[in-house]
């Protein structure tokens, strides 16, 4: 049974220039236990998708559709619900731990304040329980580190201390949104391999939000890729990489380096710039940039469907790659 | 970051995870400080005790005249000299710190707490309530400063409370901008967002993560904003309309400088007294400028 549900969301800003269409007609769904990637460039809504989850839009944001979370509607939750939920159901990590703490706050205060407030933990019983903490995300000399400062620690560092506070509960889900946009390349490998990790030790939901096919290829179990505020292919893990069925899945994967590339070789960017979400979506917001697109793709919203192979694999896309080409020619 | 023998842990997952090497956090805050700003600490303590302890110091009573002779040089046992109706330089300092340091530190507690608390609300809530205070804000910035203090003192007496309040009200706008706009800044961080999250109150959100933010940014401006009410006093009392009674250094000044013919014969009794708001002023200026970029250091390392 699906831990989290999401059907047909739909997020619009209103503005005082009119509607901005930021996410429309997005379902996934999450089982305990399970990782997601949520994958696609600046702009492609998943950070909204993510953001009118956890209650942190702003008022001029009107969201449709539905998220169940273990049989709450996350969007209307009952008042006694709505405490555990944030920070106890679900916990989340942000892009940069240069502003996800707090700089004049000892690690210690920070880490122990959402158990003291959420489990009415004692003092000393918080602080075990922070120390315990930095132990699983690795950050050796814990005790020393709750006296330290945020500015006292690297970047790595702090987003491991991101992650420990978002662990403190217990979430059954953790959303991280770009959590290693901000660190370096040589960083970046430890913390996801530590997310992935201590998803499989936790058993705990793991929702991952990158601009990167690279870094949820092997962390993952299934894959969404949004565009245009659009979900733009849905499968397994290794069926997106396997069988791709949408253009713009494609498209990204050409993009990522590869250590078999040969020397010299260009990657292969993909041409054009996002789309303007203040449009109201009446065609494939992939079109203009597709080297497929046909008149149909201009006019016409390409539905999502599932592929002829699996029905766990689905796609938005009139002119598909793959399996599904082929096998949508021979019928 | 340098790779610190002895405290690379290997913690059996073949990760090794670098300790970062303290950050020079050794070193204590007091040394960071540097020397300028303890001389400035000393030279004000200085002031505050002797001013503090005036009526139990064995000094002439500063409203006795003929203490010294007329405009008598500084001379032992009469160490800044006399005026020109002979009273004790010194003794009038000392005793005129009293009532200079009281005005400068009540109008900026008053400024602080009025504009810093609007100022931190106005940019927490945003919303209608930051449009008002900032067209008060603007407003209160937009009247000429000694125009609006003549005016407030004149309206409600030349007591100590009210100039101090009247000096008071002129910090509000621009300590308020500030406080803003520091609060703008960081109420937009992910640890503001997390905090609500976690589901903190505004009260909490307001008093536990972002005052602190906001205060070291703003302890700098308060000492600043001491030595400008002091001198603002100043400015009052050479109008002639600071404390009706009482002493204070503007007075002093005021007394002592405004004869063309005293200041020609004795201009030590002006000078002494500017020369102590001088230092003082500037002891402020600095260590406010130092405990500014001790303390922004710890902000640049994010």
């Amino acid at each position: 049974m699906a831990l989290l549900d999401v059907e047909n969301l739909a997020v619009t800003f209103n503005t005082p220039k009119g509607p901005v269409y930021a996410v429309s007609d997005v379902s996934f769904s999450v089982s305990k236990g399970e990782a997601l990637g949520i994958v696609g460039e600046s702009g492609s809504g998943k950070s909204v998708t993510v953001k009118s989850l956890m209650g942190l839009l702003p008022r001029t944001a009107t969201i449709d559709g539905t998220a169940v979370y273990d049989g709450f509607d996350a969007f209307n939750l009952p008042s006694d619900r709505k405490k555990h939920f944030y920070g106890v159901d679900v916990a989340m990590v942000f892009q940069n731990p240069m502003t996800s703490l707090n700089p004049v706050k000892r690690i210690g205060a920070q880490l122990t304040e959402g158990m003291r407030f959420h489990r009415k933990l004692s003092r000393e019983a918080a602080k075990g329980r922070a120390i315990e903490l930095l132990d699983i995300v690795r950050i050796p000399d814990a005790a020393k580190r709750l006296r330290q400062y945020p500015h006292e620690l690297s970047g790595g560092m702090r987003q491991r201390v991101v992650i420990a506070m978002a662990l403190a509960n217990d979430p059954a889900l953790l959303i991280a949104d770009e959590p290693t946009t901000a660190l370096d390349v040589t960083v970046q490998r430890d913390i996801l391999d530590l997310l992935d990790g201590l998803r499989r030790d936790l058993d705990m939901a793991l929702i991952l939000i990158t601009h990167d096919l690279g870094v949820v290829r092997d962390r993952t179990d299934r894959i969404v890729v949004m565009y245009g505020g659009r979900l733009m292919e849905t499968a397994p893990t290794a069926t997106v990489f396997s069988d791709t069925a949408h253009p713009y899945t494609e498209s990204l994967q050409r993009s990522i380096p590869d250590m078999s590339t040969p020397r010299g070789t260009r990657l292969d960017p993909i041409p054009g710039s996002p789309p303007d979400l203040a449009v109201a979506p009446a065609a494939c917001p992939f079109a203009p940039r597709c080297a497929y697109a046909t008149d149909e793709c201009t006019s016409a919203l390409p539905p999502l469907k599932p592929t002829p192979l699996s029905a766990d694999h689905s796609y938005a896309c009139f002119h598909p790659r793959g399996s599904a080409a082929e096998l949508a020619g021979s019928m | 970051m340098a790779k610190v023998p002895g405290i690379s842990t290997d913690l059996g997952s073949n990760q090794v995870v670098e300790v970062p090497a303290d950050l020079g956090d050794e070193r204590s805050v007091a040394r960071q400080l540097g020397w300028g700003f303890w001389l400035c600490a000393g030279w004000l303590a200085l002031v505050v005790i002797l001013a503090v302890l005036a009526p139990i110091l064995p000094l002439a009573d500063p409203n006795k005249t003929a203490v010294g002779g007329r405009l008598e040089g500084p001379r032992s046992g009469l160490w800044f000299g006399a005026d020109s109706t002979g009273r004790d330089v010194f003794s009038l300092t000392i005793w005129g710190a009293r009532i200079s340091l009281l005005v400068g530190l009540i109008a900026i507690v008053v400024g602080f707490l009025v504009g810093g608390t609007v100022g931190i609300l106005a940019g927490y809530f945003r919303g209608w309530f930051d449009k008002i205070v900032s067209f008060i804000f603007a407003t209160l910035l937009s009247f000429p400063a000694l125009i609006l203090a003549i005016l407030i003192t004149t309206l409600l007496g030349r007591t100590v409370f009210w100039i101090s309040i009247s000096l008071g009200i002129l910090a509000i706008a621009p300590v308020g901008r500030l406080a803003r706009a520091q609060t703008l800044v960081f109420a937009e961080k992910d640890f503001v967002v997390a905090a609500r999250i976690l589901g903190a109150s505004d009260r909490r959100i307001l008093t536990r993560e972002l005052l602190p933010n906001v205060v070291i940014p703003m302890s700098a401006l308060a000492l600043l904003g001491m030595g400008i009410a002091i001198v603002a006093e100043g400015t009052l009392a050479f109008l002639g309309i600071s404390v009706a009674d009482g002493l204070s250094w503007g007075k002093q000044i005021f007394d002592a400088g405004s004869r063309a013919t005293d200041l020609q014969n004795g201009p030590h009794a002006a000078l002494f007294p500017i020369g102590v708001v001088f230092l003082t002023v500037l002891a402020l200026n600095y260590a406010g400028d130092r405990l500014r970029e001790v303390f922004d250091a710890k902000e640049l390392a994010f």
